[in-house]
C-alpha cells in the first residue's frame, strides 16, 4: 500500500489557465469532506486577506479550514493526519455551488487536489473544472459512502482514478466505474482548450450565422 | 501526447455534473417543448453527441476588466466575431462612493472611462460599453433588461454567476462562460439541461416580495434542486408580476443549483420591452414579438420535474444559516439539527455554529449591525420604492450601519426624482452610487469582521459579506425593517404600528 509520503501525481504541474489544462489520472489520498452545499466563497474567498500565515497551498477551503486569527481548525479534513496531503476530495451534494469565480477551481489545485467525487456539483464550478483540468466525478451516494467509510479504515493510502477506463480502483474494494459527458473526457484526456474544440466547427458556425442572422435580424441592431 | 480524433463521433448519451443518466430530449417521442428547449434548439449550431452541443449567443456581457482582454486580443491580430453582440458594464470592480468620480484610484482595475481611445476603438467595432460616467452605468443583470440589450428567446451569457437574471424577459442565459472563446466564435459549447417547472400559485400576503417566493421554493426543494435543470417559473403568481420581481425570482436560480431560470415571455414583457432603447424598431418590432409569442412551453411538453407551491399562506422570509436554503418565515423558530435529515444535520449544525443561533429561539427581536439594500436580486426602481415606504418618516437604529446602493444610474436618477433618496438619507442611510458592492464584499465593501448583517442580496455564505460576517437574507422591506428597528423584524408588524 502507498504510504502518505509517497504521492505519485500522474499531472504534477498544472498549467497556466486558458492553456487546456489535462487529466488523465491520478493516484493519491482520498479525504471525506462530506457536507452538501459547499459554496463557492468557502472554498475560495474574494475581496478579504488571507487569514495570518495561510499560504497559496492552504488557502483553499480557508473559513472552513482555519480561525480568522490563522490557527488550523481542527475538524476540517485536510488538517488531519493522514490526510493533510490529500488529492482526492470525497463530497457531498452541490460541490461548488454559487459563483463563476476561475479560482474555486485553481486554489484548490494549488493545495494538490486533482479529483473531486461528488454526488452533483453546481453548474459554474464544474465548467471550470473542466476548464482548468480538476477532474469532477459524479457517483451515486452509496458509492461514495463507500469510499468514505474506506478512506477513514485506509488513511494514507492512495486510491487510484483513471479518467481513460473510467474507473476508480480501491484496493481491497475493486473497482468503481463512472461516467463523465463524452466530450469532457476527450478535452481532459487531451488538454484542449475551448477555442481549440470550438475551431473545428469554423464551417457549421459560418453557415448558421448567415441564416441565423436574416431569421432574426433584430437580434444585430445595437446601434440605436 | 497523443491527440484523439474526438466530438463529432462521441455518440454515447452522456452524465454531466450530476449522477443520473440523461436521456438527450431529442430521443424521446414527445411533441411539445418547453420553452428552453425551444430557445436551445434555435441556437443549436451542431450537436456533438452525449447532451453537448455548441451553441450560437445573441449577447456576450463581458466585465470590467473586459476591454483590456479584447485589447489583447486585437492587438495579437485576433477578429472579434459578431462584436455588435458583445457589451460591457463595469460593476464588480467599481467603488459605490460618491467620490468614485472625482478620486478615480478608488475603482480597482481599468475604469474604461479612462482610456477614451481604447473606448473609442472598441465602439468603432460594435461593441456597446458603458463605463462609469456614462448615464446607464450600473450592475450588469440591472442594465441589460433595462436597456433592452436583454431581449425574449435571446441566448446569453457572461461570467457572472447572476446572468441568469435576464431569463425573466424569457431569454435563456447564464454565467460561468469565459470571454475568450465566445469573442473568438461567437459560440459556446455547453451541457443540455433537464426542464424543472416550478408552478406558483395562490397569491401573495401583503409585504411579501418575489424575494420571498424564490427563498421559499429554495427552502422548500433544497438548494441543489436544479443540478442540471432550467428552472422555468410558471403559475399565476409568476404571471401577476412585473419583470422586475420575475428578475428576482431568476437571480436566485443558481442559488437552486440550476443552470438558468426562465419565465415565458408575455405582454407585460412586450410592454416592458417597448420602453427600451435596443427594442427591435419598426418592422422588426412586430416580427420579433410575433416570435417571442412562440416562446411558452407547450401543454405536452416533458418535463424533468414538475413542481407546484402554494404561496397563499406564505410570510417574509429570512435565512438562519449559511445556505440559501436554510431559509424560515419571520415567526418560525430556528430549526434544531436534530428535526432534520440525519445527511443534513451535521451542515445545519455547522450553520447555527456559524450564525450564532439557538434552536428553538425565535429569529425575530435578533439584534444586527448593518443593513445591505442592494445587489443584482432587488435594487431596481420598485424595489427602492417599496424601502423608502417602510423608511418613510423612521430614522435608522443607533450604531447600524445601513446603506442603499441602487442597481443602476437610471434607477437613481429615478429615485432621486422622486425623492427616495431624500427619504433614504433623512433616515440615516448611506446612499451610493451603482455597483456589486457588500453583495459579496466588492472593492473593499465589506461588512465589518464578526458583524451580523442583514441583506437582500442573494448568498448567506460564510465570509461572503466579510470576515466572519454573519448574513440573513430577506426582502428588501425585511432589510428595511431592521434597518429601523435594528433588529430583525416583521416588516408587516412594523408597518402596522406593533413594533417601536
Amino acid at each position: 500500500m502507498a504510504d502518505d509520503a509517497v504521492i505519485d501525481r500522474t499531472n504534477s504541474q498544472r498549467p497556466a489557465l486558458g492553456t487546456g489544462a489535462q487529466f488523465i489520472s491520478e493516484r493519491g489520498i482520498a479525504a471525506p469532506l462530506r457536507m452538501d452545499n459547499v459554496d463557492t466563497d468557502v472554498i475560495s474567498p474574494i475581496g478579504k486577506p488571507p487569514y495570518p500565515g495561510v499560504t497559496p497551498e492552504t488557502r483553499a477551503f480557508e473559513p472552513i479550514r482555519f480561525f480568522s486569527d490563522g490557527r488550523e481548525r481542527p475538524d476540517f479534513i485536510l488538517n488531519q493526519e493522514g490526510f493533510r496531503r490529500a488529492s482526492i476530495l470525497l463530497v457531498g451534494k452541490n460541490f461548488g455551488t454559487g459563483s463563476s469565480r476561475s479560482v474555486a477551481v485553481s486554489r484548490p489545485l494549488d493545495g494538490g487536489i486533482r479529483v473531486v467525487i461528488a454526488e452533483s456539483f453546481g453548474p459554474l464550478f464544474y465548467d471550470n473544472s473542466v476548464r482548468q483540468g480538476l477532474l469532477a466525478v459524479p457517483l451515486e451516494e452509496a458509492k461514495i459512502e463507500e469510499l468514505v467509510a474506506w478512506a477513514y479504515a485506509n488513511p494514507g493510502t492512495s486510491i487510484f482514478v483513471d479518467l481513460e477506463s473510467q474507473t476508480i480502483e480501491v484496493e481491497g474494494m475493486g473497482t468503481i466505474p463512472f461516467q463523465v459527458e463524452p466530450r469532457v473526457r476527450e478535452k481532459l484526456l487531451n488538454g484542449y482548450t475551448v477555442n481549440e474544440e470550438l475551431s473545428k466547427f469554423e464551417s457549421e458556425i459560418n453557415a448558421f450565422e448567415s441564416s441565423y442572422r436574416e431569421q432574426r435580424p433584430w437580434i444585430y441592431q445595437t446601434s440605436n | 501526447m497523443k491527440r484523439r480524433d474526438f466530438l463529432k463521433t462521441s455518440a454515447a448519451a452522456g452524465v454531466g455534473c450530476g449522477f443520473m443518466p440523461l436521456q438527450p430530449l431529442w430521443a424521446q417521442t414527445a411533441v411539445g417543448k418547453s420553452m428552453y428547449d425551444k430557445i436551445w434548439e434555435a441556437h443549436e449550431v451542431t450537436h456533438l453527441g452525449g447532451i453537448t452541443s455548441v451553441l450560437h449567443v445573441d449577447r456576450m456581457m463581458i466585465p470590467d476588466n473586459g476591454p483590456r482582454t479584447i485589447k489583447s486580443m486585437l492587438d495579437q491580430g485576433r477578429t472579434i466575431k459578431n462584436p455588435e453582440l458583445v457589451w460591457c458594464v463595469p460593476d464588480h470592480q467599481v467603488s459605490t462612493s460618491p467620490e468614485r468620480y472625482t478620486n478615480r484610484s478608488l475603482n480597482l482595475g481599468t475604469v474604461v472611462d479612462d482610456f477614451p481611445e481604447l473606448k473609442d476603438e472598441l465602439a468603432e467595432l460594435g461593441i456597446r460599453i458603458f463605463g462609469i460616467d456614462d448615464p446607464e452605468q450600473g450592475i450588469q443583470h440591472v442594465v441589460g433588461p433595462e436597456t433592452g440589450l436583454t431581449q425574449p428567446g435571446m441566448l446569453m451569457v457572461a461570467g457572472d454567476s447572476h446572468t441568469c437574471t435576464h431569463g425573466a424577459l424569457g431569454c435563456v442565459s447564464w454565467g460561468g462562460e469565459t470571454p475568450n472563446n465566445v469573442l473568438l466564435t461567437g459560440t459556446v459549447m455547453r451541457e443540455r439541461a433537464r426542464n424543472l417547472r416550478v408552478n406558483m400559485v395562490g397569491s401573495m400576503g401583503p409585504w411579501v416580495r418575489p424575494k420571498d417566493l424564490i427563498l421559499h421554493t429554495i427552502g422548500t426543494l433544497g438548494a441543489d434542486a436544479g443540478n442540471r435543470c432550467a428552472v422555468e417559473y410558471a403559475g399565476p403568481v409568476v404571471r401577476s408580476l412585473g419583470i422586475e420581481g420575475r428578475m428576482s425570482l431568476c437571480n436566485l436560480s443558481i442559488e437552486m443549483g440550476a443552470a438558468t431560470g426562465v419565465v415565458a415571455p408575455d405582454d407585460t414583457t412586450f410592454e416592458y420591452m417597448a420602453n427600451t432603447r435596443f427594442r427591435p424598431r419598426g418592422e422588426h418590432w412586430d416580427q420579433a414579438v410575433a416570435y417571442w409569442r412562440t416562446l411558452t412551453t407547450d401543454d405536452d411538453a416533458t418535463l424533468y420535474r414538475d413542481e407546484t407551491i402554494d404561496m397563499t399562506s406564505l410570510e417574509p422570509q429570512v435565512t438562519w444559516g449559511t445556505s440559501p436554503e436554510q431559509v424560515m418565515g419571520i415567526s418560525e423558530r430556528v430549526p434544531a439539527p436534530d428535526d432534520v435529515p440525519f445527511e443534513k444535520r451535521e451542515a445545519w449544525q455547522r450553520a447555527l455554529d456559524y450564525t450564532k443561533l439557538v434552536p428553538g429561539n425565535t429569529i425575530a427581536d435578533m439584534p444586527i449591525d448593518e443593513v445591505f439594500i442592494g445587489s443584482c436580486v432587488e435594487s431596481r426602481i420598485s424595489d427602492l420604492r417599496v424601502a423608502a415606504e417602510v423608511v418613510r418618516g423612521r430614522q435608522v437604529a443607533p450604531d447600524v450601519l445601513a446603506w442603499v446602493v441602487p442597481g443602476s444610474k437610471p434607477v437613481k436618477a429615478q429615485a432621486e426624482a422622486e425623492g427616495l433618496d431624500r427619504i433614504f438619507k433623512d433616515a440615516g442611510f448611506d446612499w451610493r452610487e451603482p455597483g456589486c458592492s457588500k453583495c459579496y464584499g466588492s472593492n473593499g465593501d465589506l461588512v465589518a469582521q464578526g458583524k451580523r448583517s442583514v441583506s437582500n442580496s442573494n448568498r448567506n455564505y460564510v465570509g461572503r459579506q466579510g470576515i466572519d460576517a454573519i448574513t440573513h437574507l430577506t426582502s428588501t422591506p425585511m432589510a428595511a425593517a431592521a434597518a429601523i428597528a435594528g433588529r430583525i423584524v416583521d416588516v408587516r408588524r412594523l408597518m402596522a404600528g406593533e413594533i417601536a
